[in-house]
């Protein structure tokens, strides 16, 4: 067999995996409606900053992901996925009201912390969703609402 | 064949693109040996014998294993032992379940949140592991507060830490060694406090 005909081989083997992969089935993480624990909600967070948090962080830290056209193509559903459990499990606004004041205070701090450092939202995160991108004028906005609530 | 090619491209672009990189932080420490930022930092230890505040809590052993795992991490971090303080970082997050049983809401909201860092202390790096031994400072104090301590603590502070917003830390021996720090600063702080245990 000719090296040419292995490497056919290989990335037809290659195609063939990535259209498996496309069988799996996903569950979505997409509560319409808000909870009455929500950040937003219970913050009383003026729309600005609102909108910011909703495009920059509740895709992985709430109930309600706004699915972008990749995350139905797999391997990127799947990716998808795992960054929305361990992001809930880090960090959920849809049940922040849920936490204890201790543990309220505990978040926020983690939160400016990450924002400050440019840890959250994920560089891969930010790479791929334009709206999820946090100028300098929205991490500004962003940090001085969060200290002042925290 | 150009279209295999094309798919193979797709996929490679796929896979490269979704390495999740938070362990792109290569953030150091600044460390500023700079005599002026002491002005407010005390560092004549003689004189401060006895110049703290002191404070009583009960004697009880209840959360002997909370602060044995607590200064493990207070002793790795001091030393710039990452790995160390991982290990301790996972035992002072085992060593809640015996405490967990009892208590008021309170603690158990104590608990929690010092089980939130045990576990980031476990799997973090050096910086965000510091990161977490700050406040997790805060919230040991208020559970000996609560449920008491079965030895002599030292509260301690170190003013230039975050870029001198400050940061306390517990420490099991009146020798100053700064865990937020570690060798860069470790004798930067002051004694703030002294928390005994009594009856």
């Amino acid at each position: 067999m000719s090296k040419k005909n292995t490497l056919k081989r290989i990335l037809g083997l290659i195609a063939i995996f990535i259209t498996a992969l496309q069988f799996i089935p996903t569950k979505k993480n997409e509560r319409k409606i808000a909870t009455a624990s929500d950040f937003i909600k219970i913050y009383k967070t003026p729309k600005t900053i609102a909108s910011i948090l909703i495009a920059a962080c509740y895709d992985c830290h709430s109930h309600t992901t706004k699915y972008p056209w990749y995350s139905y193509i797999q391997p990127f559903t799947y990716f998808m996925q795992k960054h929305i459990v361990e992001g809930k499990a880090e960090l959920n606004f849809s049940e922040f009201d849920n936490y204890s004041h201790r543990m309220k205070k505990n978040k926020l701090r983690a939160i400016v912390n990450e924002i400050e450092k440019g840890t959250m939202p994920l560089p891969s995160y930010q790479w791929l969703n334009k709206n999820g991108n946090l100028s300098k004028e929205d991490k500004t906005q962003l940090l001085l609402w969060f200290e002042n609530i925290k | 064949m150009k279209k295999t090619l094309l798919m193979a491209f797709i996929a490679a672009l796929i896979f490269a693109s979704c390495n999740p990189s938070s362990n792109s932080e290569t953030k150091t420490e600044v460390a500023h040996h700079d005599d002026h930022d002491h002005s407010h930092a005390d560092h004549d230890h003689a004189k401060d014998k006895g110049d703290y505040e002191l404070t009583e809590v009960t004697k009880s052993d209840a959360a002997a294993p909370v602060l044995d795992a607590y200064f493990a991490i207070k002793k790795a971090l001091q030393e710039d032992n990452q790995a160390e303080a991982a290990k301790a970082g996972e035992a002072l997050t085992a060593s809640l379940s015996n405490l967990s049983g009892s208590g008021s809401s309170e603690v158990k909201e104590i608990i929690e949140v010092i089980k939130e860092h045990g576990e980031h202390i476990a799997k973090s790096d050096i910086t965000h592991q510091r990161e977490h031994f700050e406040p997790l400072g805060h919230d040991m104090k208020d559970l000996i507060k609560n449920v008491g301590a079965d030895r002599e603590i030292y509260e301690q502070y170190c003013p230039m830490y975050n870029d001198n917003k400050g940061g306390m830390w517990l420490s099991n021996q009146e020798e100053l060694l700064n865990p937020l720090f570690g060798s860069s600063m470790l004798k930067c702080g002051t004694t703030k406090q002294k928390i005994s245990p009594q009856g």
